[in-house]
């Protein structure tokens, strides 16, 4: 590099080190708002996701339980008591 | 007046309105960090993106650096994205010198355009020449250039936040700088 551009490369690096930008007033509205709708999108997210197991998930597993309990109990009267007891706890527990 | 780790638990612990008052804090770095890489009028912009991508990654703040730190890290990843942005619809910048800029390349190159006491006027010109000059390189060599040879940053701390490996980081930067000479050689001789 030859010495004017050396200088003029060091002028650069002077005004690169000194860019100022000064924040205008309110620039933060736009930030607290997007966190505001980052929150509602984070309520809703697990709202869903509590209700996709509360009402999809749960019921699939009682369901299948059942099945499997029918399946291993001869006697159906004590089978049916016994899965309708079953529903009942995955119900609650959920 | 609560230190920044205390504010931060805070935050995420679910007081998300403190978030304000770090924002506050940090607000100067923020936009002067980011007005050093792009153009005025995107400024605003790339740094309510810093804060927002700050809110989001708050959690993984684990006090290792100071949040200054963190928080420059953040800005400069957004800047490059900004660059990547651009490389996609990237419009050559041909604008030659105007006959102000001249005169500030003209006094540059005999060293006396910045002998300390620059007026805001000749600052002014003075980035807006190296806004020129910078903007006619393509964007991830000159963020790679600029980081490495303007911001002093180490390669690897480079490398990380451009999101390449320290060896690409290199060869941006090399072609980089091989250009801006190029460029400096132009603009020595129009001036």
């Amino acid at each position: 590099m030859k010495e004017r551009e050396r200088r003029i490369h060091e002028a650069f690096k002077n005004a690169y080190a000194g860019a100022e930008c000064e924040p205008l007033a309110g620039w933060e509205k736009k930030v607290l708002e997007e966190i505001e709708a980052d929150s509602d999108r984070t309520f809703f997210a697990e709202l869903g996701e509590a209700l996709t197991w509360r009402f999809t998930l749960a019921p699939s597993l009682a369901a299948v339980a059942t099945l499997l309990y029918l399946l291993t109990l001869p006697d159906m009267t004590s089978s049916l008591l016994g899965a309708t007891a079953q529903v009942s706890v995955l119900l609650l527990v959920n | 007046m609560k230190e920044d780790l205390e504010l931060i638990r805070a935050i995420t612990g679910g007081e998300r309105e403190q978030f304000e008052e770090l924002m506050h804090r940090y607000q100067r770095l923020v936009f002067m960090t980011v007005a050093k890489h792009v153009p005025q009028s995107s400024v605003e912009d790339l740094a309510q993106q810093t804060f927002i991508s700050a809110y989001k990654a708050l959690r993984q703040f684990r006090g290792e650096s100071s949040f200054a730190v963190w928080l420059t890290r953040i800005a400069l990843r957004r800047c490059c994205d900004f660059w990547r942005g651009q490389e996609r619809r990237r419009e050559i910048n041909e604008s030659s010198l105007t006959k102000e800029q001249k005169e500030w390349v003209e006094k540059a190159g005999t060293g006396e355009a910045f002998a300390g006491a620059e007026n805001e006027d000749r600052k002014h010109t003075a980035r807006e020449v190296l806004h020129i000059v910078l903007g006619k390189l393509p964007p991830a060599e000159r963020m790679a250039m600029c980081l490495v040879d303007f911001e002093d940053l180490p390669v690897k701390e480079a490398a990380e936040i451009m999101g390449c490996s320290i060896t690409l980081l290199k060869v941006r930067a090399h072609r980089g700088r091989k250009k801006y000479r190029k460029l400096l050689e132009e603009i020595s001789e129009e001036g």
